[in-house]
């Protein structure tokens, strides 16, 4: 691939690109995701139901701090 | 440069509820976590005069570009530019560990004010942080938006309102893939991925690659970071953004509802069905997944720009090629800020200005970075600092040397892989 379509290819990608959540608790933010993330993609029957309730519950007390 | 060194703004903030790491630095001031990093360097100084000297200390993470330390030369070209004064010479400290390691020890740093350092080195995700508590400068209010950054890029910096730094290197999720594999499934190049490629196009041309008869038991579709690590937040979050789920708004405030997490969380399973991704994923990393495109154990890849370069020396140039990652791509990069206790702001204000002028963003795009500034793009930005090009490796354009390791064909079994496993370790975003 030439290098020239590559700098195309990331030009374009970096102007269509999202930021993770900004947050001044973004450790706490990153270590709650991860963890529910984590621990879903590992089950053996995954329940997003289940983990979203925990994930929401968590998240919330993260980006205030708690 | 005459700007003043006075902090500006901010000030109604500083104080105010500093996040749980801060704190925790403040009250354990002589643990090595938060004292600057082992060896200690020793601080410049807050004496007075201390302003009229140097060095400028900037703190970063390690350069492990793997092209001779593109930031340690850049400062260095800077240091020969002005090699008649002392005051404006520039010191690179790298702090060593993980990226949690590194923020922590520059929020001790910066806390406690024993370090000295003058510029900091933030990983984008730190920006909030930094400039709540109070620890980095806002960029003056009377100095224009430079608008040669890239916008998505630029916005990085700020924080509420403000910006605080200048964005250095960025990073941006991309789909690599292998030519050869597909076609040895039978995938033609036609049914390829294109710019407008959406995850059912992946996930078809996947379940083409799965009925392959050429296909080996331990080989899959893609992979990507799914180890406990920030490399599967960022994962997580560009599946949830792909979704339509946001998790907060600009300000920080938390948006999202439990049925939109929901929503987000069957789109990171869908993704990571096992019929789909390599099993190994949940427990790998950058340097992992890279090891298994190039061995051949998937034909997709999600990775980070500097696997570009990685690629060269481990594939020949036929077997790998990039694209836009299908859904939302993720950024990742560094952003320099001036430390709100530098004696010597103003020479750190122009220090930063050299280091993300256009020669600098250059010589970090030829060095395997992703550069913040559009022109660098489009090919009308100044080129690299000669002295500091000679030293990067090859440009990608250039010859190649002859390869070892070369499959014609993926591999059955994988040999390739387990030789460069741990070779490479870009600049990427997460680390482990």
């Amino acid at each position: 691939m030439a290098r020239a379509a590559y700098t195309q290819t990331l030009s374009r990608a970096l102007n269509e690109a999202v930021q993770r959540p900004r947050t001044p608790y973004y450790g706490a933010f990153t270590q709650v995701l991860q963890s529910h993330v984590h621990a879903l993609l590992a089950a053996e029957s995954p329940d997003s139901a289940a983990v979203a309730a925990r994930l929401h519950r968590d998240l919330r007390d993260a980006f205030e701090g708690k | 440069m005459s700007r003043s060194g006075r902090v500006r703004g901010n000030t109604g903030t500083r104080g105010r509820a500093l996040p749980a790491a801060a704190l925790g630095c403040l009250f354990a001031l002589v643990s090595a976590a938060c004292s600057g990093g082992p060896g200690g360097t020793a601080p410049p100084g807050k004496d007075a005069g201390a302003s009229d000297r140097g060095p400028i200390v900037v703190a970063s993470g390690l350069d492990v570009t793997g092209s001779g330390g593109v930031r340690q030369q850049l400062i260095e070209e800077w240091n020969r530019r002005h090699a008649g004064s002392e005051a404006e010479q520039a010191k690179l400290v790298e702090l060593p560990g993980g990226a949690d390691q590194q923020r922590s020890q520059l929020l001790g740093a910066l806390q406690s004010g024993s370090a000295g350092y003058d510029v900091v080195n933030l990983d984008i995700t730190w920006i909030p942080e930094f400039a709540e508590a109070g620890l980095i400068r806002p960029v003056p209010a009377d100095e224009p938006v430079d608008r040669d950054f890239i916008n998505r890029v630029h916005r990085t910096t700020l924080w509420k309102g403000r910006s605080y730094a200048r964005p250095f290197n960025t990073d941006v999720g991309l789909l690599f893939y292998r030519p050869d594999v597909l076609e040895d499934a039978g995938i033609q190049p036609s049914r390829q991925p294109t710019v407008n490629w959406t995850w059912r196009d992946l996930n078809a041309s996947i379940k083409t690659l799965a009925l392959s008869p050429r296909r080996g038991e331990d080989q899959a579709g893609w992979t990507t970071q799914l180890k406990q690590y920030e490399g599967l937040t960022v994962n997580a979050v560009e599946a949830f953004a792909t979704a339509g789920v946001e998790l907060a708004d600009e300000d920080g405030s938390y948006t999202a509802s439990e049925a939109e997490l929901k929503k987000g969380l069957d789109e990171l399973l869908a993704r990571t069905h096992h019929e789909r991704i390599l099993p190994s994923a949940v427990s790998s990393d950058e340097t992992a997944t890279l090891a298994d495109f190039a061995a051949g154990r998937v034909a997709f890849l999600r990775h980070w720009p500097y696997v570009y370069g990685a690629l060269r020396t481990l594939l020949p140039p036929d077997a790998y090629s990039v694209n836009r990652l299908p859904g939302t791509s993720v950024l990742g990069g560094q952003n320099l800020a001036v430390a709100s206790d530098s004696p010597r702001a103003g020479n750190a204000r122009a220090l930063i200005e050299f280091l993300t002028s256009q020669e600098s963003e250059q010589c970090l795009l030829d060095a395997g970075f992703a550069a913040t500034r559009a022109s660098v793009y489009n090919s009308s930005s100044r080129r690299c600092w000669p002295r500091v090009a000679a030293t990067l490796r090859p440009a990608q354009g250039a010859p190649r040397p002859p390869a070892v390791r070369r499959p014609r064909r993926p591999p059955r079994r994988g040999r390739a892989a387990r030789t460069t496993r741990g070779r490479w370790r870009g600049p990427r975003t997460p680390r482990p």
